[in-house]
C-alpha cells in the first residue's frame, strides 16, 4: 500500500514540475480530535503529508498513533484524503474534498467523510458530514471555524470552535440525535521549519461518541512541536 | 512512554531545532547597487485546505510548504545560476516571492524570459527602485497651508476615528510628542538597514494624524484613525533626506496591510511600473480599500503608482503641468512633525498626498462603505478646476458635506443643498 502511495506521489511529482509536497512531522502530548483523546490522554505522534497541484487539486496522507479502548495496544490511524480548493474574489478560497480514516487492529471503527469550506488568510470554516462516524449507525455533521492571528512576528494566536450533530442509536432511546461542541485556543510559536503550540482543548461532553480509552477529561492542555518540510 | 518522557524528548528535539541552520533566507541587507542585479521569482502559494495535523490552524500558514517552495526555488537558482537572498509569501496574490541575485555578466532581460517561460515558476520580474516624493531642499520659506481645509471645523464632524490608515513610507518616529500612541503598529520591511526614525515617513505620518488638542504641535488631518506605520523605504547614509524604496519591500508592505485589514493606504513614492506592486495595488482596491499615491512632479504620466487604473493620483495645490485626473492638495510650506521630536515645514506631493489620505480616512469613518466613486464624487464637490480643467483643487469641507449630509464648515454652506444625499 505504501509503495503504491509513493510511486503514486512520485508518478505526480514527475509529471507536473510546479507541484508541490508538503508535511510535517509533530510529536503530541495528547491527540484530541474534536476535543475527545484518541491516545488515552497520552502522547502520539503523527506524519502528514499533502500534494499540491498548481491547477487546485490536493491530495494527502496523514498517519497517527492512537490509543482505544478496545483493542487497548496502540494502534494506527492513517487518514487520506483528497480534494479541491479554488481561489474566490476578496483573498477568500473554497474547497471540496473526501476523506477516509482507517484504524489498523480496530477496522470497526473505519468511516468515510466528505467535507466544504471557506477560508480567507486568518480564518477558515468547513463542513463535514460522516454517514457511518466511526463505523457506528450514526450520520454525523460537524461544523468547525478555525482562526489564526499573527501576534508578533514569529508567535500566533490560534483559535478553534467546532460542534458534532450526532444522530447515533441508543438502545434505550433508539435514534437520538446529540450536540458535542468543542473549542481549543492556544499560542503556535515558529522557529524556522519548526513550530511549538501550546493549547488548551475543550469539549461540552465525554460522552461515548469516541471510542475512548482512560479517564474521560473534558478538558485538558496539549503541548505540540512540529516539523514541517 | 511517559508523558514526562514525551516532554523531554520534545525539548530535546527544540533544542536541536533551535541550533540548526535556518532554511529561509532573511534579512540580507538591501541595498541600490546590488537591486539592479535582483530579480522576484513567483512561485505559487497554494490556498489553505485541509489538513488532518493536529498544528495545522486551518487557515493559511506561511510555513505551510514553505519548504518544498523553498526546495523549488533553490533548483531555479541552481539552473539559472542565482543566488536566493530573501523571499516572503504574498497569499494575497497567491504567490511566494523569492528575490535571486544574478551575476554581474548576466542579461537580466534575457533571465526574466528565461524564467517567465519555466512551468515551475508563476511571474518573473525586474527589482524596480522607488524613492519618496518631497524636496529636501531646506530653505524653503516657511508659511502654513493647511488651514484651507478648515481643519478644526472638520473635526467637529470626523477625526478618523478607528478607520485603519497604512502608510508605506520609511521609518516613524513612533514616540515623537506629536505621534505619541498615535501608531497602532510599526512594522519594517527593510533588511539591513537599522530601523530608525527617518524624516519622510515621520513627517507624512504627522500630517495623516498627529495628535489633536494636546497644547504641542500640529493636529493631523486625522487625528484618531489607526496609524498602520510600514517601513518600506530608507535613507541611504549620505543622501540626506532622500530615500528609496524597492518592489520587494513596497511589496511586503503591501501585502501586511492587506492583511491587517487597511481601509485606507498612502502611498508617497513613485518610480517605474512594477508588475507585483500592481497585482497587489489590484487587490486591495477590488477589497475597496483607498490607495492614495502622490505624482511624481518629474514624470510626464505622474509615476507609478499615481498613474495606475483606481489609485487617488495627488500632486501639490502649486505643482505645474499635472496629467489630467490628478487632485492637488495642500502640499508647500506644511508644518508636520520632523525627526528628533521637533517639528518643521515640507513641501512635495508625498505631503499632499498625505493630506488627501487624512481626508479620506474622515470620510470613511462618517461612511465606511464607500465605494470609489463615491469618494471621488465627493472630492469633486465644489473642487476648484485648473485653467486645463485637467485637475481639481479638493475641498475638503464640501467633501465631508457630501457624505455626512451635514454642513461641515462655514465655508460649504453654499453648497447646494441638492447634492447631499438623502438622509
Amino acid at each position: 500500500m505504501l509503495r503504491r502511495a509513493a510511486a503514486l506521489c512520485f508518478a505526480l511529482v514527475a509529471a507536473n514540475v510546479s507541484a508541490q509536497i508538503s508535511g510535517s512531522v509533530t510529536l503530541v502530548s495528547d491527540y484530541r480530535f474534536r476535543g475527545a483523546s484518541l491516545s488515552r490522554n497520552g502522547p502520539a505522534a503523527q506524519l502528514g503529508a499533502v500534494y499540491d497541484d498548481p491547477r487546485g487539486w490536493y491530495a494527502g496522507a496523514f498517519a497517527s498513533t492512537v490509543e482505544f479502548a478496545y483493542p487497548s495496544s496502540r494502534e494506527l490511524q492513517t487518514i487520506g484524503f483528497l480534494g479541491y480548493v479554488w481561489r474566490l474574489p476578496g483573498g477568500l478560497s473554497s474547497e471540496v474534498g473526501a476523506e477516509y480514516s482507517a484504524f489498523t487492529g480496530a477496522g470497526d471503527y473505519s468511516y468515510p467523510e466528505v467535507y466544504w469550506g471557506i477560508a480567507s488568510e486568518n480564518l477558515s470554516a468547513r463542513l463535514y458530514y460522516a454517514p457511518r462516524y466511526f463505523a457506528r449507525d450514526s450520520n454525523a455533521l460537524y461544523g468547525e471555524v478555525n482562526g489564526a492571528k499573527q501576534l508578533l512576528d514569529r508567535v500566533r494566536l490560534l483559535v478553534h470552535a467546532g460542534v458534532l450533530r450526532n444522530s447515533s442509536e441508543n438502545i434505550y432511546t433508539g435514534h437520538a440525535i446529540h450536540y458535542i461542541f468543542d473549542a481549543r485556543v492556544g499560542v503556535g510559536v515558529d522557529f524556522d521549519q519548526f513550530s511549538v503550540q501550546a493549547n488548551w482543548v475543550g469539549s461540552s461532553s465525554a460522552s461515548a461518541t469516541y471510542p475512548v480509552a482512560g479517564t474521560r477529561r473534558r478538558n485538558a492542555a496539549v503541548l505540540s512541536l512540529s516539523r514541517s518540510f | 512512554m511517559t508523558l514526562t518522557r514525551t516532554l523531554l524528548l520534545l525539548m530535546l528535539w527544540l533544542g536541536t531545532a533551535a541550533c540548526a541552520t535556518p532554511d529561509r533566507v532573511t534579512g540580507t541587507p538591501v541595498d541600490d547597487a546590488s537591486t539592479e542585479r535582483q530579480v522576484l521569482v513567483m512561485l505559487r502559494l497554494a490556498p489553505p485546505h485541509f489538513r488532518p495535523d493536529v498544528t495545522y490552524g486551518g487557515s493559511y500558514n506561511a510555513r505551510v510548504g514553505s519548504k518544498a517552495r523553498r526546495t523549488i526555488a533553490e533548483g531555479i537558482a541552481s539552473q539559472y545560476s542565482l543566488t536566493i537572498t530573501n523571499d516572503w509569501p504574498m497569499p494575497a496574490l497567491g504567490v511566494d516571492c523569492f528575490v535571486m541575485e544574478a551575476a554581474s555578466s548576466a542579461s537580466l532581460p534575457r533571465l526574466l524570459e528565461q524564467l517567465s517561460r519555466d512551468p515551475r515558476v508563476e511571474s518573473a520580474q525586474s527589482v524596480g527602485l522607488f524613492h519618496v516624493l518631497a524636496h529636501n531642499d531646506p530653505l524653503y520659506p516657511l508659511q502654513p497651508s493647511a488651514k484651507s481645509w478648515h481643519l478644526a471645523e472638520l473635526h467637529k464632524i470626523a477625526t478618523g476615528r478607528d478607520v485603519r490608515v497604512a502608510e508605506v513610507d520609511t521609518g516613524v518616529e513612533t514616540d515623537h510628542p506629536d505621534l505619541a500612541g498615535r501608531v497602532a503598529i510599526a512594522r519594517n520591511f527593510v533588511d539591513g538597514h537599522p530601523d530608525v526614525a527617518e524624516e519622510h515617513g515621520t513627517a507624512v505620518a504627522g500630517i495623516i494624524g498627529a495628535r489633536a488638542d494636546d497644547g504641542i504641535g500640529i493636529a493631523g488631518i486625522a487625528p484618531e484613525a489607526k496609524l498602520i506605520a510600514l517601513r518600506a523605504c530608507w535613507q541611504p547614509a549620505g543622501r540626506g533626506g532622500a530615500a528609496i524604496c524597492s518592489s520587494f519591500t513596497v511589496g511586503k508592505a503591501l501585502q501586511f496591510a492587506l492583511e491587517e485589514n487597511a481601509q485606507v493606504v498612502n502611498l508617497s513614492l513613485g518610480g517605474p511600473r512594477d508588475r507585483l506592486l500592481e497585482r497587489l495595488l489590484d487587490v486591495a482596491l477590488a477589497r475597496g480599500i483607498t490607495v492614495v499615491s502622490a505624482v511624481d512632479p518629474d514624470v510626464r504620466n505622474g509615476g507609478f503608482p499615481a498613474s495606475h487604473r483606481g489609485v487617488l493620483a495627488v500632486a501639490a495645490d502649486d505643482a505645474h503641468d499635472v496629467s489630467e485626473g490628478v487632485w492637488l492638495g495642500p502640499g508647500r510650506d506644511i508644518p508636520t512633525t520632523i525627526v528628533g521630536r521637533k517639528w518643521g515645514f515640507v513641501s512635495g506631493s508625498s505631503f499632499a498626498a498625505a493630506h488627501l489620505t487624512g481626508l479620506v480616512a474622515l470620510l470613511r469613518e462618517i461612511a465606511p462603505n464607500l465605494q470609489p466613486q463615491q469618494i471621488r464624487e465627493a472630492l469633486s464637490v465644489r473642487a476648484t478646476q485648473s485653467a486645463s480643467g485637467n485637475h481639481h483643487t479638493v475641498d475638503a469641507c464640501a467633501a465631508v458635506t457630501k457624505i455626512a449630509g451635514t454642513c461641515a464648515c462655514a465655508c460649504a454652506v453654499a453648497i447646494d443643498t441638492n447634492s447631499l444625499p438623502p438622509p
